[in-house]
């Protein structure tokens, strides 16, 4: 019983992961672009969360549906004002400009509210919940529902809207989308904020579940690329996948080993996984250069 | 928007497609070299010539895919050149490639369905296989001959049936113009007659084509003007039969 209880909690954890990741892996796909400032994004989320919810006493959960439009915005900005202006070769480049980014907004975020650890205790927070056998987390089972339901809205949108439609396309063939009429740098700017959307949601979920401060996208963003890495790059399945494999381990391993080899375990399934399937669990491809 | 025809205008001759003094090269290649032609409106017009000639790279010059070196591109008397892609796409100009380009992890539905032009929000958010377009898309398919394969993923296809879903891909946005890279290319007789057919048909409902064929008898029995490419450049130009028998065009492949 108590095995399925952390397996069940590892879930949870597993599906805020998702999210987390989702955006990154949706940019890479589209642009093949690494937004490493996709931590700081989230992070930058967390903290909006945190002065709303100070400011008005909403639920913090609830306040995604104010930083996903927001971090949206913020995604178009950016895009707009750093990223088009990469222009021909971005991948390289894109590398080194959200880097830079992510230590902008680190430095921002200092600034205006200190380099202090900060943490969203709405007042569900330390209390569990009884569902049949099992105690979980309200914080953890809330966050964790969501964040799925947040999934399978951004599921739906690329698989039956004419953005999501666009998005596929220029995803798998930009050259052959762009012949049947689509504007690739219309579609990649939308990509680009669609994924700082989900950062958006994300970061409203991780304030609740981890405290943050600014300097906290250095964790994120290497857990999150280990995510998507594991999962196959530009695969969302494959995001959703390797979120699951490493919060479960994570979760086991903080119940069953310590806590201390929680973060340990989480790279030692990567280093292992991709030892033997270098493309990741659903990755097509081994090499950029090389067309499957 | 894709239904407004504009009338012929007489400048232009009845031109669908002109094409003034191209040039393109790669290197110290010259692929395309001053080269000329008119596509008469209302045709299916051949573009032949012996292999190297520049066919293809003629192609992807007018659909963008490359940067002309010089010269001017006008569809219906418009400059198109310094367009992008899509952009011409939308100007009404459609193709197909030799081997079939798809999306191959989208369904055979999803290949056909319109793409994307305008990003206000209520249209990004609206379904992409339903209403008006949906309808076009199944019809589309249903004359192919495809549409029990809606669901099925385009890289299942055999090879000649996605030659078919190309060809339907192309005319989703009821195209002005299609250009066809060697349609009949590695498919059987009876798909050769088949996709013979279907150009026939939607020429009658007013698409024009020009076609790349190595398929002599196919381009002989389907296109009504005929333009001989040799050496970058257009060296002979008339109806299949005057073509056939210019000593110009017998050199370019018998000489080359």
């Amino acid at each position: 019983m108590a095995f399925v209880q952390t397996l069940l909690l590892g879930v949870l954890v597993a599906g805020v992961y998702a999210l987390m990741a989702s955006g990154l892996t949706l940019i890479f796909g589209v642009m093949n672009i690494v937004n490493v400032a996709h931590g700081a994004m989230l992070v930058v989320s967390a903290f909006v969360t945190w002065a709303l919810w100070r400011a008005t006493g909403l639920d913090p959960l609830l306040l995604a549906l104010a930083t996903t439009p927001l971090m949206f915005g913020f995604g178009w900005l950016v895009h707009r004002l750093l990223i088009r202006r990469l222009g021909g070769d971005p991948a390289t480049m894109a590398v080194l400009l959200t880097f830079a980014l992510a230590v902008a907004v680190e430095g921002l975020l200092g600034l205006v509210w200190s380099g202090d650890y900060r943490a969203v205790t709405p007042s569900y927070v330390a209390r569990s919940v009884r569902l049949g056998p099992f105690f979980l987390p309200e914080a953890q089972l809330y966050a964790g529902l969501l964040a799925v339901a947040v999934l399978l809205a951004l599921h739906l949108v690329l698989a039956r809207t004419r953005v999501g439609w666009a998005i596929r396309t220029a995803t798998e063939n930009p050259q052959l989308a762009a012949l049947v009429g689509v504007d690739p740098e219309r579609v990649r700017a939308l990509a680009f904020a669609i994924g700082a959307a989900t950062a958006g949601a994300g970061g409203s979920m991780l304030s609740v579940l981890y405290p943050f401060s600014p300097a906290s996208h250095y964790l994120w963003i290497s857990r999150l690329l280990g995510i998507v890495v594991l999962g196959g790059m530009g695969s969302l399945p494959g995001a959703a996948l390797g979120a699951l494999v490493l919060g479960v381990a994570e979760t086991l391993t903080s119940t069953y080993v310590s806590v201390k080899w929680a973060t340990g375990v989480f790279y030692l399934v990567i280093f292992v996984v991709l030892l033997l399937r270098p493309q990741g669990l659903l990755g097509l491809r081994l090499r950029q250069d090389v067309p499957q | 928007m894709t239904d407004e025809r504009r009338p012929p205008e007489a400048e232009e001759g009845g031109a669908i497609l002109e094409v003034r003094a191209l040039r393109k090269r790669f290197g110290g290649v010259a692929a395309v070299d001053d080269c000329s032609f008119r596509v008469p409106r209302g045709s299916v017009t051949g573009l032949i010539g012996p292999n190297g000639s520049g066919k293809t790279t003629v192609f992807n010059l007018i659909t963008g895919m490359l940067r002309p070196d010089g010269g001017e591109i006008l569809l219906e008397g418009r400059r198109i050149d310094g367009l992008p892609p899509w952009e011409r796409t939308w100007r009404g100009l459609g193709r197909t490639f030799q081997i079939a380009r798809l999306f191959r992890e989208m369904t055979v539905l999803e290949n056909v369905v319109v793409p994307l032009r305008d990003f206000r929000l209520r249209r990004m958010a609206e379904s992409a296989v339903a209403g008006e377009e949906r309808r076009r898309a199944g019809e589309l398919l249903e004359r192919v001959g495809l549409a029990r394969f809606c669901d099925e993923l385009a890289g299942r296809l055999s090879y000649g049936q996605q030659k078919l879903l190309e060809l339907a891909q192309a005319l989703v946005l009821r195209p002005r113009l299609v250009l066809l890279d060697e349609p009949a290319s590695g498919v059987n007789p009876r798909m050769i007659e088949r996709m013979a057919e279907l150009i026939r048909e939607f020429h009658r409902e007013g698409t024009d084509f020009l076609v790349v064929e190595h398929n002599m008898p196919l381009v002989m029995d389907l296109c009504d003007h005929v333009l001989v490419l040799a050496g970058g450049r257009v060296i002979a130009r008339g109806s299949p039969l005057a073509v056939r028998s210019d000593p110009a065009v017998l050199e370019a492949y018998l000489g080359g």
